[in-house]
C-alpha cells in the first residue's frame, strides 16, 4: 500500500475512533437521562 | 438549548475535521525531504502538535480546578478535573502513537529514551495513575483530596515535557512555532492553526458532554440512594 494511502487512512482510523468516543458518550447521556425520569417517577410514586 | 450547542458543536467539527483532511492531505505542499517516507510523514506534523497541546491544555485545567477544587471544596471543580483529566490522556495517547508513526521513517526507530518523549511517556502515566486513584478509592472526600493533590503535583511535569528540547540536548525536532523565526511556511502556518482550532473544538466539545455524562451519574446515585431511604 502506498504511504500516502497509509497515512490517510491511520488519521481517519484515530478520528472515526475519536467520533465513535463521542457518539458513545452521547448514548450513555441519553441512557442516563432516561433512567433520571424514571427514578424520579418512581420516588414520586413512592411518596 | 444545551442539545442545540451540542449538535452544532458536532456539526462544525465534522466540517472543521472534513477540511482538516483536506488541508492536509491535498492543499498543503510536501516539505524538502531527503526520502519520500519522510515528506508524508511530516504530515503528521499537523496531528501531533495540536494533540500534545491540547494534551497540556487539558492537565492545566485539571492543574487549576484541583486548585479551584482545594480552595472551595465544590463537587463542580473536582468533576472538571477529571473530565479534563480523561480527556487530556486521550490526546497525550495520541501524541505517544503519531510520534513513532513519524519516527520510523525519519529516525529509523519507533522509539528512544529521549528526554522529551522519555518526560511525555512519564506524564501520560501520571494521569493514567490519576485516573487509576479515582476508579479504585471509593467516592467521597479522601478519593477528591487526593486525586486534588496528584492533579496538582502531575502538572510540574508538563513545563518539563515543554522545555526539554531547551534544556537537554534531545534527538526530538525543535519547536518550530515557539522559536519565532517564521520557519513555518505560510501554507503550513495556516494548516497547523486550522488543525489547531479543530482540536481545541474537538476539546471543548469533549468536556461538555463528559461533564454533562458525570453530572447525570452523580444524579442518577443521588436518586439510587434517595430510593435505598425510602
Amino acid at each position: 500500500m502506498d504511504a500516502f494511502v497509509y497515512l490517510f487512512l491511520a488519521y481517519s482510523f484515530i478520528w472515526l475512533g475519536i467520533f465513535g468516543f463521542t457518539w458513545y458518550m452521547n448514548k450513555k447521556v441519553d441512557h442516563l437521562s432516561q433512567e433520571m425520569t424514571l427514578l424520579k417517577e418512581l420516588i414520586d410514586s413512592k411518596k | 438549548m444545551r442539545s442545540t450547542i451540542d449538535k452544532s458543536l458536532l456539526i462544525i467539527l465534522l466540517i472543521a475535521f472534513l477540511g482538516c483532511m483536506f488541508l492536509i492531505f491535498s492543499w498543503v505542499p510536501p516539505i524538502k525531504a531527503s526520502n519520500a517516507a519522510e515528506q508524508i510523514a511530516q504530515r503528521i506534523f499537523y496531528f501531533h502538535v495540536p494533540s500534545a497541546w491540547l494534551g497540556f491544555l487539558a492537565f492545566f485545567v485539571v492543574f487549576c480546578s484541583s486548585v479551584a477544587y482545594l480552595s472551595t471544596r465544590n463537587r463542580k471543580w473536582e468533576l472538571i478535573s477529571v473530565a479534563s483529566a480523561e480527556i487530556g490522556v486521550l490526546f497525550i495517547s495520541l501524541v505517544l502513537i503519531t510520534g513513532p508513526i513519524w519516527a520510523k521513517p525519519v529516525w529509523g526507530i519507533w522509539w528512544t529514551w529521549d528526554t522529551r518523549l522519555t518526560s511525555s511517556l512519564v506524564l501520560w502515566l501520571i494521569y493514567v495513575a490519576y485516573l487509576m486513584l479515582r476508579r479504585y478509592l471509593p467516592d467521597g472526600s479522601k478519593r477528591a483530596n487526593l486525586s486534588a493533590v496528584v492533579g496538582i503535583i502531575g502538572f510540574i511535569d508538563v513545563p518539563i515535557v515543554y522545555y526539554s528540547i531547551r534544556w537537554w540536548e534531545t534527538q526530538h525536532p525543535k519547536a518550530v512555532m515557539a522559536s519565532g523565526d517564521g520557519s513555518l511556511a505560510a501554507p503550513m502556518f495556516f494548516v497547523f492553526m486550522f488543525s489547531l482550532a479543530t482540536f481545541t473544538l474537538l476539546y471543548v466539545y469533549l468536556m461538555r458532554k463528559r461533564y454533562q455524562l458525570l453530572v447525570l451519574e452523580d444524579l442518577v446515585n443521588k436518586q439510587f440512594k434517595e430510593m435505598e431511604i425510602l
